[in-house]
């Protein structure tokens, strides 16, 4: 099956000025540091890091809800930046927005049939008949079946799952192509997690929908996405096919990240985890250099704290942003 | 038997008043913990784990219906003392608590120093400022917040650093049972592995018994001698975490362990489906039994605790009378 390529995001900053007094500009927030990729339609791709490392920044970039500082975004080939207003009305009704916080993301005044009637209105579905049609299919979609028991109820009356599950009708119901996912299912039980994963990838496959997953979770990604990106400190630093990034992490942060994760095992008590030091970068004044290296256990002085690093390709698919893998990097620390 | 007897729980209720009827949150939980022993109490939200922890350290809310039992530390049967007594004589300084979500209810207008050395204060009699600074500066030492930290406030801290802080608050009065709910669940994935060495070096240093609330059971493991699992406001599941994690018992306790990704090695996850049952008139059988794959005819009355290994307990029928798995 040919890959076609559903979004095309080219060197995204979106910087935050911050200012005093209202007025004095004293400098920006740099959440997003110039981010590069593909995503295929039918792809799930999780972008991974800690919290402050500019993940949700960049899911709210891509969905227009943020301006880009400098790049592009290009959705089905068009540019995000040369839309008009209606144009923009088109693109978020293409893109569907599955929130943190399934508490908070949906009013408390409405209910369940007023929740996914709203987008339909907007976007101009003028029919009731074929609105209610649809608010059905969707509760369908997402098993809050018998839909009757569910069209009348208020969030209140719903589980937490069940209410993840009504953000994700929501998301869905305009047939978008693609779903920003910002931390899912973090606010669920463990037990209900795995329902709600897999019941957006069954939702992905039936409507060949990108995804793109954003989680600090590194367990739930093995089993979710083909693609996984880690970011710290507002760049990508590595990206790779899931099974080769969790088998073959390359770069030294996503081998932390990876060590830090405990899998159930009585076996854990007996041994102390390894931990680089420090905290991650302010984004306000990010290090010079790689900005991971005051805290890289691997760093090479008079290079990683001096220049950026290049995006070396490692391996087919596999790319990481460090110096240990560039070959002229290597001979420089050898001279030094 | 009497170091296995440290800290002794028996026949606890905790019943809270509603307008809808009376919640059962801890509804007959009993359980016993060794000495410089960690146990983990595991279990999604609403099962009453942290309810549990209130009913441990007797900081309940005003609508309390029902709180009875025995809870026996050492010598002490706590549960026998007055308010007054419970306050002055246990509270911090026998048993103390780590709440949840405790790194960001800090005082802002208290500096380090003096918010970790208030405990003190307010809970050893007659200790000087002098001395309960200074043993605000051990405390911060154990679990590792830099000399300099003590004079800044809580916002110039970093989630772990303040989480480290509260910490050290429940540990400079030097109690005998340390409390921890949730105190890793707000944090960063590696901020959290830090957290977790933090208390496994205590543990290992002082002997300091632990109780880990929790429903991550990944990061449970880092610490867990013991593993109890609650349901529904009980418990249905007590083990040496080494018979946990490898063969748990209760179906429930089956089913979350099959519910966990794991990184390193690859399985197919599965979920429960169903909720748990309200806490207002639970069902009077089995409370897992309408999400159960192995029910039968006796889960409709309320199964018994089976001691299926010495150290064991499940509070299920399935090992009734040597129907050992």
């Amino acid at each position: 099956m040919a890959k076609e390529t559903l979004l095309q995001v080219r060197d995204l900053h979106t910087w935050f000025e911050l200012r005093k007094w209202g007025f004095a500009r004293v400098g920006y927030v740099r959440a997003v540091d110039g981010v590069t990729f593909n995503l295929d339609r039918g792809e799930t791709v999780a972008v991974v890091g800690e919290s402050g490392c500019g993940k949700s920044t960049l899911a709210k970039t891509i969905l227009g809800l943020h301006k880009p500082t400098r790049g592009e975004i290009y959705f089905d080939g068009k540019p995000l930046h040369k839309l008009d207003t209606a144009g923009m009305k088109w693109y978020r009704s293409q893109v569907g927005y599955v929130q943190q916080d399934p508490y908070g993301a949906v009013p408390p005044f409405m209910n369940v049939y007023r929740i996914l009637e709203e987008p339909l209105i907007i976007n101009g579905v003028k029919d009731p008949k074929e609105r209610e049609q649809r608010i059905r299919r969707a509760l369908e979609d997402v098993k809050l079946a018998p839909v009757e028991d569910y069209l009348p109820k208020f969030p209140h009356q719903l589980s937490g799952g069940q209410q993840q599950r009504l953000v994700i009708a929501r998301a869905i119901i305009l047939e978008p192509q693609l779903i920003v996912a910002d931390e899912p299912v973090s606010m669920l039980d463990a037990s209900v997690r795995v329902e709600i994963l897999q019941l957006l990838g069954r939702i992905q496959r039936e409507y060949n929908l990108g995804i793109i997953y954003i989680t600090h979770d590194l367990a739930t990604v093995s089993y979710f996405s083909q693609r996984i990106f880690v970011m710290y400190g507002a760049k990508i630093v590595e990206q790779a096919v899931t099974k080769d990034l969790v088998k073959n992490p390359r770069h030294p942060y996503t081998r932390a990240l990876l060590a830090a994760i405990s899998d159930p095992d009585a076996a854990n008590a007996h041994t102390f985890k390894e931990v680089p030091p420090g905290e991650p970068p302010s984004l306000l004044k990010p290090p010079p250099g790689c900005r991971f290296h005051p805290r890289c256990p691997e760093a090479i002085a008079g290079v990683c704290n001096v220049q950026e690093p290049p995006q070396v390709v490692v391996d087919e698919g596999h790319q990481t942003a460090c110096w240990l893998y560039d070959k002229d990097g290597q001979a420089e620390a050898e001279a030094v | 038997m009497s170091a296995n007897d440290f800290f002794k729980v028996e026949n606890l209720r905790l019943y809270f008043r509603t307008r809808n009827g009376s919640v059962q949150a801890v509804d007959n939980v009993s359980f016993r913990l060794g000495e410089g022993r960690t146990m983990t109490v595991l279990g999604e939200s609403g099962c009453g784990k942290s309810s549990l922890a209130k009913a441990i350290l007797r900081l309940l809310p005003r609508n309390v219906e029902v709180y009875q039992g025995r809870i026996v530390l050492g010598e002490l049967d706590t549960m026998s003392l007055s308010d007054e007594r419970f306050r002055k004589e246990v509270r911090w300084t026998k048993i103390a608590l780590v709440p949840q979500a405790a790194q960001n209810a800090l005082n802002p207008v208290l500096k380090v120093a003096d918010q970790i050395a208030e405990p003190l204060l307010v809970h050893e009699r007659g200790i000087t400022k002098d001395a309960a600074l200074q043993k605000a500066r051990e405390a911060a030492r154990i679990v590792g917040i830099p000399l300099d930290f003590l004079e800044r406030y809580p916002f110039e801290l970093s989630g772990g650093m303040r989480q480290r802080v509260t910490i050290a608050m429940a540990l400079v009065t030097e109690p005998e049972l340390v409390v921890l709910d949730e105190p890793t669940s707000a944090l960063d994935v590696l901020t959290q592995a830090n957290v977790m060495n933090v208390l496994k070096r205590i543990k290992q240093e002082f002997g300091t018994t632990f109780i880990l609330i929790t429903h991550d059971i990944g990061t449970a493991s880092e610490l867990s001698d013991e593993v109890a699992v609650m349901y529904a406001g009980q418990m249905v599941e007590q083990a040496p975490a080494e018979k946990f994690y490898t063969t748990p018992r209760h179906p429930y306790s089956q089913k979350l362990m099959a519910s966990v990704p794991t990184l390193r090695e690859e399985k197919d996850l599965e979920f429960i489906p169903g909720q748990p049952p309200s806490l207002i008139n639970p069902p009077k059988g089995c409370r897992f039994a309408e999400r159960c794959p192995s029910r039968f005819d006796k889960c409709s009355a309320d199964p018994p605790v089976v001691q299926v290994e010495p150290d064991q307990f499940v509070k299920c029928w399935l090992y009734e009378e040597g129907e050992d798995g």
